[in-house]
């Protein structure tokens, strides 16, 4: 996977945030309480230095309450950076408490990425469960950003949520079952009277479609049940270790490979990930 | 770090019944950190006068880390819901720590792999490490817990200090090894030639410390990580801090927001891999629940990760954490433990 | 050191004994330590490893810390001194092991050394010298004889505790400020305490949060403070806390002192005996309401 050199910042307390307003909140399921949360750096200086690329993420902050690692969900082609949070506990609440106007603190970008080159001329397949889809979303839009699509070949995205309520980004979602150069398939756990949709678990969906692993990258997130699953239903249909990416979850505190938190094996999550390929982790400790 | 490279530059003699009359003209300029005696040991901490440092005990309690690294550190402070944060303000004094054993200027190399990396430099301890001068002192006669010889430490060499002190009869004898130092010491004689002689063939016969048996020790780990010996080693370990928080060279921390009444800060403190919560995710899940897990991760951490990495074992041999678990879980012995089981055959 | 040879022997034959005879599954002992003056605790499950056992005036761990661990062991040896067995018993009126999981191998004890002190000869823990529980409260088997121990005068202060006791409350509090300024929040000493075991604890609390994680004097005085009322009526003044920290910190002027404090309020020694409830789950009119104002 990709390292990125980030800017230099030698002098410069690498702990403090840079700060940034929030200019829109989407709630995206009221079920699971998640929300997207828009952001617009306060100075020119910061938002030209958060250059980042899909995969990576930052250290969000609410002065009073701390920080949290999350993955920026929005492409770098897009306007603002953009971050889909899951209210969970001290941190992610005082983040949900915030409203449009307020500010919040950014630390990043951190972390590698998706590995952009490797995947050119190839086919991709996004198997996606629930929140796991923010990370991978990034990466979407990317690709099927006008700049990029030719870069790729065909794009299969495969989404599952616990129930239609838990579905995220919906307006995307909309917007890729549309298009003409994306298969897009989706599934539910469990369907209620609304939803016309497919009902069942994503490892199922992922073997109805079968996708063929020839010249194919799948990239997957999401609960670590589906992940052990849809790896084992990938090799099923082919595909080898280092065809299949995913991203790794550990504790984080200091996002720069100091606090030794996410360390597992000789890896820190922070910089040698979050993207890891099955190769490497099939190589690591299971401890995460 | 430690690129002033000024080689030796004269040997300075220093009585020892001038020490204290030494130490307080420091004081005059600088912040000096030494050790003071205690309950039945020493501890490093800022003093007021020469008479306050007590050099009965070899190795204080504390590591130095704690002038780099400390348990508890303003990152910057913030007033809740008020857009802008301020930096905490820097000591105005120069700081000297009076005398750092070789097995901890080591730990230091070790410290600045970690936040001083060309990827990300950590201003915070950079700055401290710039600032610091340290007065080294050479171990001619090793505790019983010492075994800075495994890691190659030779605990007579002076390298990384700015000022090197070797007990000769009752006096010091004072190599300058950086500009930085020989400031410090402008107004002592130079060191008689004879005493120079003697020094020298004191360190050449100077009892070593112990050293383990740990031919690759990077290897045979590998082998180790499923061994049922964790469970076995772990079944007496506390979970506590106490080990890493003494350690020289372990450097986990932990960022939080402390805020009282009008004021914030983000603070950064000391937190370790043996405790249950370091790795506790938000949604419960625990990728180290046990205590055999947190165990090996230290033990990993220190001798496999940290080498893989960086090309340095992160012990340096001091033996703090032996003499201060409570349950005498010795560090040496897991090592032994672990490499006799992977070579049953050799002794 | 007759007399703990003694008492080595006859701890290794009897271990052994209980462990051929299926007695117990697991026993759980001190062991020799890799310094001198240091032991270690054992685990040991097989009657050839009995001779593992070791005893003598540097076991000062206290062993019953680990008996909420050893859930897959079905019957347990355990070496208590009787400050253990105080704790041990207050474990069992709390519900927190079973009486019948339990075979205590009572240890006779006439002290612990300190191994702070540096001076010559060493001196026994100022909690040693001043013990009532040379003989454990509770026990299936005793070993050593009580006959050899020498009696101490149990009302009599030990002199800390006593110039302790005699400052004013501002002085205390600034003793005991200067005291904890070292403490580095390791925790070896609520770790090592075989009373301290709640699921969370309340400094790792954080949704309320108690207390910062820095190391201000006000954070580390509130940690020592609600530990010793949370152990208030509870602690069995075995010293294991303080034997545990690294720093050499007295935490018996706070532990002690307030369980000197329940004894005499509610004329009540913890860990004693094992029929009457803990004091301060008890209320009666006749309590004396002093402390609450
Ligand atoms: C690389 C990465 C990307 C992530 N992306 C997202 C995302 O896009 N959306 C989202 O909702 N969540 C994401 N998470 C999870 C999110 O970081 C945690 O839910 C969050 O830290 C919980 O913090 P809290 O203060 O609300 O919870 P608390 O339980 O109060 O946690 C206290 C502290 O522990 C740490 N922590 C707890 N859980 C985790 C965890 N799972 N991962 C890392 N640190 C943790 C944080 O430092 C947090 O401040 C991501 C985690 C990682 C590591
Ligand atoms: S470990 Fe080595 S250098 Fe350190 S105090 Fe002991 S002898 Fe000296
Ligand atoms: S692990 Fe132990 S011996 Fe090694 S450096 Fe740390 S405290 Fe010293
Ligand atoms: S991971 Fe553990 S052993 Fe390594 S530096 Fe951190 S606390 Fe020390
Ligand atoms: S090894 Fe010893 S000092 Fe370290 S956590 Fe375990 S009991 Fe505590
Ligand atoms: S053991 Fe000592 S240093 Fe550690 S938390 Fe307790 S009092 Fe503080
Ligand atoms: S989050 Fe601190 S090392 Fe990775």
């Amino acid at each position: 996977m990709k390292k990125v050199k980030p800017h230099s910042q030698k002098n410069q307390s690498q702990y403090k945030p840079s700060l940034a307003r929030i200019i829109a909140i989407e709630v995206e399921s009221a079920v699971r309480d998640t929300r997207t949360f828009t952001l617009e750096f306060l100075d020119d200086a910061a938002r030209e230095q958060f250059q980042y690329l899909p995969g990576q993420f930052a250290e969000l902050s609410v002065a009073g309450a701390g920080e949290a690692p999350i993955s920026i969900t929005s492409s770098p082609t897009q306007p603002h950076p953009e971050f889909c949070i899951k209210r969970m506990g001290v941190v992610t609440r005082a983040i949900h408490n915030l409203s449009v106007g307020d500010t919040i603190g950014v630390r990043g970008p951190y972390g590698n990425t998706f590995p952009l080159e490797t995947m050119e001329g190839k086919n991709i397949i996004f198997v996606a469960g629930g929140i796991g889809l923010a990370p991978l979303r990034s990466l979407i839009i990317y690709m099927l950003d006008a700049q990029h699509r030719s870069r790729y070949k065909d794009i299969t995205i495969i989404y599952g949520a616990r129930s239609p309520g838990d579905f995220l980004f919906k307006r995307d979602l909309k917007q890729w079952a549309q298009r003409q150069d994306v298969t897009y398939h989706e599934t539910v756990d469990k369907a209620d009277e609304t939803y016309t949709g497919k009902e069942g678990f994503v490892p199922q969906l992922l073997e109805e479609v079968a996708p063929k692993s020839a010249n194919a990258i799948a990239l997957t997130c999401g609960p670590p049940i589906m992940i052990k699953f849809v790896l084992q239903g990938l090799t099923k249909l082919g595909f080898t270790p280092d065809q299949i990416i995913t991203t790794l979850e550990m504790r984080m505190k200091c996002g720069i490979g100091k606090c030794g938190r996410c360390n597992i094996g000789p890896y820190y999550v922070c910089i040698d990930g979050p993207v890891f390929s099955y190769r490497q982790i099939l190589g690591m400790p299971q401890e995460y | 770090m430690a690129k002033d490279s000024t080689k030796h530059l004269t040997s300075k003699l220093l009585p020892k019944k001038n020490l204290e009359q030494f130490l307080d003209a420091l004081l005059k300029q600088y912040d000096v950190i030494a050790p003071v005696e205690q309950n039945g040991f020493s501890r490093y901490q800022k003093i007021t006068r020469g008479t306050e440092c007590c050099l009965k005990y070899r190795l204080p309690r504390n590591s130095i880390k704690e002038f780099f690294l400390p348990q508890d550190e303003t990152l910057f402070f913030f007033e809740p819901g008020a857009a802008s944060l301020s930096d905490a303000p820097s000591a105005k004094r120069e700081p000297i720590i009076f005398p750092v054993r070789p097995c901890d200027v080591r730990a230091l190399t070790i410290l600045d792999a970690v936040f001083d990396d060309e990827q990300f430099s950590d201003s915070y301890y950079v700055e401290k490490r710039r600032r610091m001068r340290l007065i080294g002192m050479a171990c001619l006669e090793p505790d019983d817990t010492c075994f800075c010889e495994t890691f190659d430490i030779n605990s007579t060499d002076g390298t990384g200090c700015d000022l090197f002190l070797t007990e000769v009869e009752d006096s010091y004898i004072i190599d300058v090894l950086t500009t930085k130092g020989k400031t410090l010491i402008k107004t002592l004689a130079d060191a008689p030639q004879e005493l120079i002689q003697k020094k020298k063939q004191q360190v050449a016969a100077r009892r070593k410390s112990q050293s383990l048996k740990l031919a690759e020790v990077q290897n045979f780990l590998k082998q180790c990580f499923e061994s049922e010996l964790w469970e076995e080693m772990a079944a007496k370990c506390l979970s506590c801090g106490a080990c890493a928080f003494l350690c020289p060279t372990c450097h986990c921390f932990d960022i939080t927001d402390d805020v009282a009444g009008k004021i914030g800060r983000r603070l950064r403190s000391w937190d370790c891999c043996m405790f249950p919560k370091f790795t506790l995710h938000a949604s419960g899940h625990n990728p180290r629940t046990k205590h055999a897990q947190r165990l090996r991760q230290r033990i990993m951490h220190k001798f496999s990760y940290f080498p893989e990495n960086k090309s340095l074992i992160a012990c340096v041999g001091c033996g703090r954490c032996v003499v201060a678990c409570p349950v005498n879980l010795d560090i040496r012995e897991i090592l032994s433990t672990l490499a006799s089981s992977t070579h049953p055959a050799s002794p | 050191m007759e007399l703990e040879n003694q008492i080595e022997h006859e701890l290794r034959e009897r271990a052994q004994q209980l462990l051929a005879e299926n007695v117990v599954d697991l026993i759980i002992g001190y062991g020799r330590g890799t310094l001198p003056n240091r032991v270690t605790p054992v685990f040991i499950r097989k009657p050839q490893d009995a001779n593992m056992l070791v005893w003598n005036n540097h076991c000062q761990l206290n062993l019953v810390s680990y008996l909420q661990r050893m859930q897959s062991s079905s019957k347990i040896g355990i070496v208590v001194k009787g400050c253990d067995a105080r704790s041990l018993v207050g474990l069992i009126k709390e519900k927190q092991i079973s009486r019948d999981r339990l075979h205590i191998i009572g240890i006779v004890c006439d002290g612990i050394l300190d191994t702070r002190a540096t001076g010559e000869p060493p001196i026994p823990y100022a909690s040693c010298q001043h013990c009532e529980v040379n003989v454990p409260p509770l026990y299936d088997i005793l070993i050593g004889s009580p006959d050899e121990i020498k009696p101490k005068k149990p009302s009599e202060l030990d002199a800390e505790l006593a110039a302790f006791e005699a400052l004013s409350p501002a002085e205390r509090w600034k003793a005991l400020e200067q005291e904890f300024s070292r403490c580095i929040r390791c925790y070896a000493c609520r770790n090592a305490c075989p009373l301290c075991y709640c699921e969370e604890c309340f400094v790792d609390q954080t949704q309320p949060k108690w207390i910062s994680e820095g190391t201000h004097p006000s954070d580390i005085m509130i940690y020592h403070l609600v530990r010793a009322l949370h152990s208030a009526g509870r602690c069995g003044e075995c010293g294991a806390c303080e034997r545990a920290c690294p720093m050499g910190i007295k935490l018996r002027l706070l532990t002690q002192k307030v369980s000197r404090d329940v004894a005499e309020l509610f004329q009540d020694k913890p860990g004693i005996d094992l029929e009457r409830p803990p004091a301060l789950h008890t209320f009666s009119t006749d309590d004396d309401n002093s402390t609450f104002l």
